[in-house]
């Protein structure tokens, strides 16, 4: 599978040693590259099958065309789920990946504090996002909560929302934490690419007697132009897989008001079989993620090719 | 790790930065007092000290939840998953960094990094079901290695590709097998970018959901998160309890992170940010 022709550069080996390392290359290959193909690569050309035919999970699945995805596009909840999942993408692109450029910059800025402020803003990442939701969940209830009190502290005579259960604020609730909890992931990205910019560039710039808002906009944010682009994939990647969070705080619901493509997908699945109209449903957001994955390269073109 | 850029000059940027490090720490702070309260006290002081502290909140979450079946289950399932995907990416990335397989096999695996693994979630159940190991730890370790492969042997192909290939050519010619160099030279030298890559994977396998939810069902199985979401219909009653639970079940990942900040920041951004 592995073996043939093979570029050893500058290693000299004999006929045999080439042989044998070929040999040893395959077999050194062999455990990622099985498991992977059998356990990702095998189940994703499945799911493109499993799209295209009607499946209740037992019976063998039958051949229905593109019969799942026409019924997804005249389905009010896939298109209910699917803006969802949009509106966490954008709030997570101005919250996270926008907000995460502006806090490196200050970060970058703490100087001696650096360390400390880096640890804080980090620590709920590391977190199981299935815990921070259960922890919002308690934080919206109305009498032991700290967001209630929290937002009557800004909001002369607020009036609470019944964030958990009014339909048209349940998004907002569980947004928050799952927006909360990331912020400090791309802060750190971002405050790792500004320490890569070459001091002499922010020597220049002071010589020429720019401001911070100039030096940020005119010379960080371009320099950082390769980590945008990776951190905006992240936001994309992250949104389509979104799930535990709002999964534990409303279960999705009420209806599919707090639910995101993930838990229409499962739902339609795990819990009304329909298996066939949910691997449709994977299949969208895979295209979603290369769509978005293909847009985001034009517009932000890299020298190197990766990621 | 500090460079001297410019001064923001105002007390401005200390304060947002407090603001949002406050922020990112109270919700814990307000998880660890409330997990000592009496019940009845989270209504009368949900956000100051406990008048009491309620230490048996602790062992009586602990023994209710029975969380240390859970722990159990999710060191020992993690445990497993993260020597094995490291061990299994070391290898196949070692082999294409030194060119010992075709270049195609590096885009192949590249593939899977831009597949969100809930994409797979029902084709991988429907095998697990054919091969009858749904409810049974040994697929949730499969998929936890076979998912996070990709991203391992992305970040390791980068590392490997940054050691020389003196180290080993001296070893070829003592005439060592290639095995034998991996094991005793190689691993040794790339132990920070093994280390790396080890905490990334550790975080994924621990924190994870979603595949343990749809392929572990018997209560003696469950993995730690499965545990967290059960708090919530046990202690709906009892919020004290619930977050004594919950203080504990992330207690670990936390201690993790502030004995070995560098290393966690460093695994948790490694496949963002190049060395």
């Amino acid at each position: 599978m592995f073996s043939g022709e093979m570029n050893v550069g500058g290693n000299e080996l004999s006929r045999k040693g080439i042989r044998r390392k070929n040999y040893m290359g395959t077999a050194f290959m062999a455990p990622a590259f099985t498991l992977f193909t059998c356990f990702v690569v095998i189940p994703l050309v499945l799911s493109i099958y499993y799209a295209f035919t009607k499946w209740n999970g037992i019976s063998k699945p039958s051949f229905v065309g593109v019969l799942n995805f026409q019924k997804l596009m005249h389905t009010a909840d896939y298109w209910k789920t699917f803006s969802n999942t949009m509106i966490l993408l954008i709030v997570s692109l101005v919250f996270q990946v926008l907000l995460g450029l502006l806090l490196a910059w200050l970060l970058i800025n703490s100087f001696k504090l650096f360390k400390f402020f880096r640890a804080l803003l980090f620590l709920p990442v590391v977190v199981a996002p299935m815990a921070i939701g259960l922890l919002f969940s308690l934080f919206y209830n109305p009498e032991f909560g700290i967001i209630n009190p929290l937002l009557s502290f800004f909001i002369p005579n607020f009036n609470p929302p019944k964030w958990l259960s009014d339909s048209s604020v349940v998004l907002v609730s569980v947004i928050i934490p799952q927006v909360w909890q990331y912020i400090g992931m791309y802060t750190i990205i971002f405050a790792a690419a500004i320490l890569g910019i070459p001091e002499d560039l922010f020597e220049s710039a002071r010589m020429d007697g720019a401001n911070q808002w100039k030096v940020f906009t005119r010379m960080v944010i371009p320099q950082v132009r390769d980590i945008f682009r990776i951190c905006i994939v992240l936001a994309v990647t992250g949104s389509l897989k979104a799930f535990d969070h709002a999964w534990a705080i409303t279960g999705g619901g009420p209806g599919f008001h707090s639910s995101y493509l993930a838990i229409y997908m499962y739902k339609s699945a795990f819990v009304r079989s329909a298996y066939g109209y949910a691997s449709a449903i994977s299949v969208t957001m895979l295209l979603v993620s290369i769509i978005l994955t293909f847009i985001v390269r034009k517009l932000f073109p890299s020298d190197e090719g990766v990621s | 790790m500090m460079k001297k850029k410019f001064q923001l000059g105002s007390i401005v940027k200390y304060f947002i930065l407090s603001l949002f490090g406050l922020g990112a720490l109270y919700p814990f702070v307000w998880l660890f007092l409330n997990a000592f309260k009496r019940q009845y006290e989270i209504y009368s002081n949900p956000f100051g000290f406990p008048t009491h502290w309620m230490v048996s909140n602790i062992p009586a979450a602990w023994k209710m939840a029975k969380l240390s079946n859970a722990f159990l289950n999710s060191i020992l399932i993690t445990g497993i998953s993260v020597a094995l995907i490291v061990f299994f990416s070391a290898m196949a990335s070692y082999a294409i960094s030194r060119k010992m397989v075709k270049k195609w096999t590096y885009s192949y695996f590249s593939l899977g990094i831009m597949i969100a693994a809930h994409t797979i979630l029902i084709p991988i159940f429907s095998i697990f079901t054919k091969m009858r190991i749904v409810d049974h730890t040994i697929a949730l370790i499969l998929i936890y290695i076979s998912s996070n492969i990709p991203l391992a042997v992305f970040i390791l192909v980068g590392f490997f590709n940054s050691l020389p290939f003196v180290i080993e050519e001296a070893a070829t010619i003592d005439g060592a097998s290639p095995f034998r160099i991996f094991i005793q030279i190689i691993i040794p030298t790339a132990k920070s970018g093994l280390a790396t890559v080890a905490t990334l994977m550790f975080l994924n396998c621990w924190n994870d959901y979603l595949f343990a939810f749809v392929i572990i069902r018997s209560s003696h199985l469950k993995t730690l998160t499965q545990s967290v979401m059960g708090l919530q219909g046990q202690y709906a009653s009892n919020i004290p309890l619930l977050c004594a639970g919950l203080f504990i079940a992330i207690l670990p990942v936390i201690m993790v992170y502030v004995l070995f900040q560098e290393q966690v920041i460093k695994g948790m951004t490694a496949g963002a940010v190049k060395e």
